[in-house]
């Protein structure tokens, strides 16, 4: 499971690294290295991803989401629910 | 690539760094802000200290900017930050309330406005709720003006029945929806309008209002309601200065002639009297002073001279334009001791509406009051003779301005300036005309009590008038007398009271008059034998003239000559409002004497009873009928004998007259059928001809049927008027989501006032 995994993570770096502009093979690879649970790679990504200054507001909140769990806070947008 | 291990320890510096970078990038995300927001609340540990919660007040002030403004998350946004505060802070939370309601306008100092407003905390909390459940509904807005009505109007609704106290808030609640969807359905004039209305009449705040003009002023110039409003405005912002008022005025109306479109009479008419009441309550005010009225003249002018501009066809039948000025000239000239002042500017408003008929009669009722002076009614005769040529080939306008001129003259000038006006207008008009004048002055002059000098006036115009024309049948003497008599007999008392005259003077008007009726109300199948047999029973009639149409046609009113003028008095009693021919006829006294004497000379013209009108007679064919040569002169002598044929100008029409109604009725069937010609095939047309007494049944009998028929829609229309509503009912339930959100969130304030209550 994991071996066909990681080609697909390569295979998504390499069309990252030939289609920087295109959003939707950034948002792939994120998507792929998040199901993984490397936050390490994830973060590089979103990094990458972001610094291209077309992140949509869907990713960020995900990123901040993430983010958020990992510092303890519940971040998931319940606290104003009640 | 390596990745570095403590990287994945992530601190809170990291993390904040991290959302402003996305704040940055997505600055109007509200769910962004909110994630912020939470995050800050989480961070903070237990305790209710004030001060641990100002990095979040932070936020939520920071987004405030961005978010408070939006005009779908605006609501929401605010609802959030109540909400923070409503445990935390109660002086906070009352301020966030007020602030709700307003920042969620793109208005500059609208938090301000807020802030002022002494809104009580229960009424708050209404609205809070309110305007939370309605950014729900606003979700579902697409930029559609209608339904951005339909929900200022639910809200508005909800306002009725609240006390007065509580009402304010709703009408600013409804003020912030209009304003939104006027933002956001930028074409949509119509709410702009209505937030304009909205603003005047509801909230009725002189800022509120300011502001909301200044706004659509840049944003929508096209609003009609805007102008007016200025217009209207200006005057409460003016206050007392007139000057500073009247100036502004033609500004305005200069700005709406430049934004506004063309064709609306109606809007323009509506400007005009608008500034016109202005200037006019104006010149009530400061009407004592010459130096403002000449201001006034100048800039009033000029707002009718834009409209003018703007709109010609319209303006060119308007009279309001002349009230004002000549109501300003008229007290300009009470007020001023040289009249020559008052002429002048007099003359200088005909120059301005050149051929309004209106200004120059205003003109001459000055000039001939006496309040210009004696040379001003010379000024007021050379106006009309010039008027009279300018007009000439215009028969209203001429008479219209004969009329006048008479009329002046018989009131304010002397006995020679009246001759002369008649002989200038004998020259301009026709011969009936001036009968008319001579009519009319001959009672004015009676009323002043110098009939004889008219009299010989007259005759000595007549005179004149007789040479002129050569003409001698009428003798001037009988015409004079004619004319005497008929205006005497106006007053008709006195006319049956004076029989002693009648014997002396036999067949003279008088007495012809004391002897005859005037009838109306006729059917129009009443023939003079029916008539003569019905007076005959009030004594011996002695002629009946029916009043006809140039085609024979009864007009349905008859004069009766009596043989002795003591059956006058009868008919009155016996026979006023009695039925003849299924008519209750009406009976006055009879005038038009002269016309009876004319006619009665002629012979009275024979209806022909038993005729019909052929038509589409092939060329050549008419000629033949009598003979029966022809193919359609067979046809028609089938239908039975015919006692004579009128071929009609055009040559393929013609009045066939049979010799009884039996044929007539065959005849009629024969309407377009087709009869064979040589070669070709002819479609016949036959109707009644016109006066014969079938085609007055026929028209009858029309005309019940129409009045039938009007019945039965009358019947039809009332159930329909019921059923109505039910199928605006009906339509209403099939409207799409929209709608149906709103219907929602009315049960949901249902269930809300229940709560409440």
């Amino acid at each position: 499971m994991s071996s066909d995994d990681e080609v697909d993570v390569e295979g998504l770096r390499a069309n990252v690294r030939h289609n920087t502009q295109d959003a939707a093979c950034h948002l792939r690879l994120i998507d792929a290295l998040r199901n993984e649970g490397d936050l390490g790679e994830v973060r590089i990504a979103r990094e990458c991803f972001a610094s291209l200054g077309a992140m949509p507001a869907t990713s960020w909140i995900e990123w901040l989401g993430d983010e958020s769990r990992l510092i303890g806070v519940v971040g998931n947008g319940t606290l104003f629910e009640n | 690539m390596k990745i570095k291990f403590e990287m994945i320890f992530t601190d809170l510096d990291y993390v904040r760094q991290l959302f402003e970078r996305a704040i940055c990038d997505q600055v109007l995300s509200f769910e962004l802000w909110k994630l912020y927001i939470e995050l800050e609340i989480s961070l903070v540990c237990d305790g209710n200290e004030d001060e641990k919660w100002n990095l979040c007040r932070k936020v939520f002030e920071r987004a405030s900017i961005y978010i408070g403004n939006h005009y779908v998350h605006g609501p929401s946004f605010w609802k959030l930050y109540s909400d923070f505060e409503s445990s935390r802070n109660n002086e906070r939370f009352a301020d966030i309330s007020k602030r709700m309601i307003f920042a969620a306008v793109p208005i500059e100092g609208r938090i301000q406005t807020g802030r002022e407003l002494n809104i009580k905390n229960s009424d708050v909390e209404y609205m809070e709720s309110l305007v939370a459940s309605l950014s729900s509904i606003e979700k579902n807005l697409e930029p559609k003006p209608k339904l951005w009505k339909q929900y200022a109007g639910f809200v508005l609704e909800n306002s009725k029945g609240k006390k007065s106290c509580k009402v304010f808030p709703y009408m600013l609640v409804v003020h912030t929806i209009l304003l939104r969807g006027a933002i956001s359905c930028e074409n949509s004039v119509e709410l702009w309008n209505l937030l304009l209305q909205h603003s005047k009449f509801q909230i009725m705040d002189t800022d509120i209002l300011s502001q909301v003009l200044s706004i659509v002023q840049k944003r929508c110039p096209k609003s009609s309601v805007l102008w007016t409003m200025l217009l209207l405005g200006a005057e409460t912002d003016c206050g007392n200065d007139a000057i500073k008022l009247i100036v502004q005025i033609p500004a305005i109306v200069e700005k709406a002639v430049v934004e506004l479109p063309i064709c609306q009479p109606d809007l323009w008419l509506g400007f005009l009297s608008q500034s016109c009441q202005v200037f006019h309550r104006f010149l009530n005010v400061y009407g004592m002073d010459v130096s403002v009225i000449n201001q006034l003249f100048e800039q009033y002018h000029r707002v009718s001279f834009l409209i003018q501009h703007k709109f010609p066809k319209w303006f060119a039948g308007q009279l309001q334009i002349t009230e004002l000025w000549t109501d300003a000239l008229w007290r300009l000239n009470c007020l001023s001791s040289d009249p020559s002042m008052a002429i002048r500017l007099w003359d200088d408003i005909v120059g301005r509406f050149p051929g309004n008929i209106q200004v120059v009669s205003k003109v001459l009722s000055f000039y001939y009051s006496g309040a210009a002076g004696s040379s001003a009614l010379d000024l007021g005769r050379q106006l009309l003779k010039k008027q009279l040529h300018n007009n000439e080939g215009n028969r209203v306008v001429t008479k219209e301005l004969s009329a006048f001129w008479l009329d002046l003259e018989s009131r304010f000038g002397d006995e020679e300036s009246l001759g002369k006006c008649l002989s200038h207008l004998y020259i301009i008009e026709t011969k009936s005309l001036i009968a008319e004048y001579r009519m009319e002055a001959g009672k004015r002059i009676r009323d002043k009590g110098a009939a004889e000098t008219l009299s010989k006036k007259r005759m000595k115009f007549d005179v004149q008038e007789v040479q002129e024309k050569s003409d001698p049948e009428i003798s001037m003497e009988d015409e004079i007398s004619n004319n005497l008599v008929i205006s005497n007999s106006s007053t008709g008392d006195e006319l049956s009271n004076n029989p002693a005259n009648s014997n002396n003077n036999m067949g003279s008007d008088d007495e012809l008059n004391a002897r005859s009726v005037f009838v109306v109300n006729l059917s129009y199948r009443s023939t003079k034998s029916d008539i003569s047999a019905h007076f005959s029973s009030c004594g011996a009639v002695d002629s009946v003239r029916l009043v006809c149409t140039k085609k024979g046609i009864s007009k349905g009113c008859a004069t009766v000559l009596f043989k002795e003028p003591a059956a006058v008095s009868v008919v009155y009693e016996k026979l006023q409002g009695k039925v003849l021919d299924g008519r209750s006829l009406e009976i006055r006294p009879a005038l038009k004497l002269d016309e009876l004497k004319q006619d009665e000379k002629k012979p009275e013209r024979q209806l022909p009873d038993h005729s019909v009108y052929v038509g589409k007679i092939p060329v050549g064919q008419a000629a033949t009928i009598l003979e029966g040569g022809g193919e359609f002169a067979v046809a028609l002598r089938k239908c039975g004998v015919i006692k004579s044929v009128h071929v009609l100008g055009n040559k393929i029409s013609a009045v066939v007259e049979f010799q009884d109604s039996m044929s007539v009725n065959q005849a009629l069937g024969l309407n377009q059928k087709l009869i064979r010609c040589g070669d070709e095939e002819f479609s016949i047309v036959v109707k009644p001809s016109k006066g014969s007494k079938m085609e007055a049944v026929l028209r009858e009998e029309k005309e019940a049927n129409e009045q039938a028929e009007i019945e039965v829609k009358e019947m039809i229309r009332k159930p329909n008027i019921a059923m109505k509503p039910r199928i605006l009912r009906g339509k209403k339930s099939t409207v799409d989501s929209p709608v149906d959100v709103t219907m929602k969130s009315n049960d949901y304030f249902k269930n809300l006032f229940l709560k409440k209550s």
